[in-house]
């Protein structure tokens, strides 16, 4: 039976030390209180996000992300989680630079649905 | 309420307790209600446990550091600097380069360093393996080692008290594996009359030093030596020859206790036992190896503490609760017993260790942990 050798515990050493990084980021509070967040609005996101596949780099854009980025907001406020301006400010100026953010924003939000049901409108 | 915490010293204690009081109190942080802010005199952290395995060039340099900076958890401020003297009346710390430092509560994590002056001859004559200069010094003097005899000599306190046991015994193999055994002698000396201070490490040692035909010379107490004709003298009049004078320096606590005039012999800071707090100081703790506690030296014992002084400044800079999480003395260390085979002890103020049967798995474990360490420092392990 082969036995361990040096080279094969740096890799594990590695390995594991990345998977712990990993694990510690995804359960970091930004990330934890994002998500809420965004489940929190999901009655707002979820039929919004089969018009955001077809959007383009046109005026449409800026409306929609403002719609976004304010039900993201209005989500936060609901609970009493401070708005973060600053971020919220950021995203949307990617969005107006480049489609492909909203894109991504686009395959993110799917993934977030995916793993909450939406939250019934009242 | 604005609470400031200040930490000295960015090495394993202070990091620990930086990144734990930081992760449980982010929203605090956030909101500006509390700082917690790590003064450190280096901004690269070194894992001195290593050195060991860089003198046998089983580890490399650049595996043992890291960037303090990228060790710290989210809303920890990091200064580089030197602390140059605590103001307890006034709660502040000047420093080198800037303005003092104030502070509602102090963490004094300032560690230990080698106290090479009080050996005459010792810095010349000998090698060692507790810095990083002197663990590739002493790479180098192996990569040449044909035969001969070496003499590994004890200094009292020290860090990791099972490092010299550790090390001859990894020599030993070492040298049976470049087919240079028969042509080497290792003596193993220690200060008191049995091979380490704790006796059941001690019979454990002895006996094992034995199978491996390595001499034990107890009650050698260094006292100087003599680099042009290679000779170790020691406090009791005994001499030992050599051709490679591996010694443990004697360790002291860094002169900031000593210039504040807070810390006693040896510049180690007197500490309550289960609070950890500075003795007739309400507001300044102290861990690791700056202690005056009868424990060991180790990374562990500092991990330990930390984890109990981190909820303890969690509850006074919140609530102002007085430490109610006492340290119990605990400790932790693995021995290598060779190149292939390791064991461990763990301890507390009321229960001495035994010493397992060393394993394969537990020194592959230890390899393992040498290098998730990381994780432990930013407390996310």
């Amino acid at each position: 039976m082969a036995s361990v050798t040096p080279r094969m515990v740096n890799r594990l050493g590695g390995v594991a030390e990345s998977t712990i990084a990993a694990l510690d980021l995804l359960t970091s509070p930004e990330i934890v209180e994002l998500l809420s967040t965004l489940q929190r609005a999901s009655a707002v996101l979820t039929p919004l996000l089969g018009q955001i596949a077809e959007i383009g780099p046109g005026a449409g854009m800026e409306g929609l992300a403002e719609r976004v980025m304010n039900a993201v907001a209005a989500g936060a406020n609901e609970v009493g989680v401070p708005p973060r301006p600053v971020r919220v400010g950021e995203m949307l100026r990617l969005l107006r630079q480049d489609p492909a953010v909203a894109i991504a924003l686009r395959f993110f939000l799917g993934f977030v649905r995916s793993m909450w049901s939406p939250v019934p409108s009242e | 309420m604005h609470k400031r915490l200040l930490i000295v010293g960015a090495g394993t204690g202070g990091l620990m307790v930086a990144n734990f009081v930081a992760r449980d109190l982010y929203l605090e942080i956030e909101r500006g209600d509390i700082d917690v802010t790590l003064l450190g005199e280096q901004d690269t952290y070194t894992y001195q446990p290593g050195f060991l395995y860089v003198a046998f060039d089983l580890m490399r340099p650049a595996q043992l550091m890291r960037p303090v900076r990228e060790l710290l958890a989210p809303g920890v401020q990091f200064i580089h600097d030197r602390a140059l003297r605590i103001d307890a009346g006034g709660h502040q710390v000047t420093r080198a380069q800037g303005e003092p430092l104030a502070y509602d509560v102090l963490v004094l994590a300032t560690g230990s360093g080698l106290n090479l002056e009080e050996v005459p001859g010792m810095g010349e004559g000998a090698h060692w393996f507790y810095t990083l200069d002197g663990a590739l010094r002493l790479r180098d003097a192996l990569r040449h080692w044909q035969g001969g005899r070496l003499v590994l000599t004890v200094g009292v306190p020290h860090k990791c008290p099972v490092a010299p046991l550790e090390f001859t015994m990894m020599f030993e193999e070492w040298t049976r594996r470049r087919g240079v055994r028969n042509k080497t002698e290792i003596v193993y000396s220690y200060p008191l009359g049995r091979a380490h201070s704790i006796e059941s490490v001690a019979d454990w040692a002895a006996s094992e030093l034995e199978a491996r035909d390595v001499k034990i010379e107890t009650f050698f107490n260094l006292e100087s030596v003599d680099p042009e004709h290679r000779v170790a003298h020691a406090l009791e009049g005994t001499d030992l020859s050599y051709d490679l004078l591996v010694a443990v320096p004697a360790h002291k606590g860094d002169d900031l206790g000593a210039s504040s005039q807070l810390a006693e012999a040896g510049n180690w800071y007197p500490t309550d036992r289960q609070s950890l707090r500075l003795h007739s100081q309400e507001d300044i703790f102290v861990l690791g190896d700056a202690t005056n506690l009868p424990i060991s030296k180790a990374g562990s014992v500092a991990h330990f503490q930390a984890e109990v002084l981190a909820d303890n400044l969690v509850g006074l800079l919140t609530e102002g609760s007085p430490p109610f999480n006492h340290y119990n003395g605990r400790a932790f260390c693995f021995i290598e017993t060779g190149l292939e085979r390791a064991t461990f002890i763990a301890f507390d103020y009321d229960h001495p260790p035994t010493v397992p049967e060393p394993t394969n798995a537990v020194h592959w474990f230890k390899q393992t942990y040498n290098r998730i360490h990381w994780a432990n420092l930013k407390a996310v392990m």
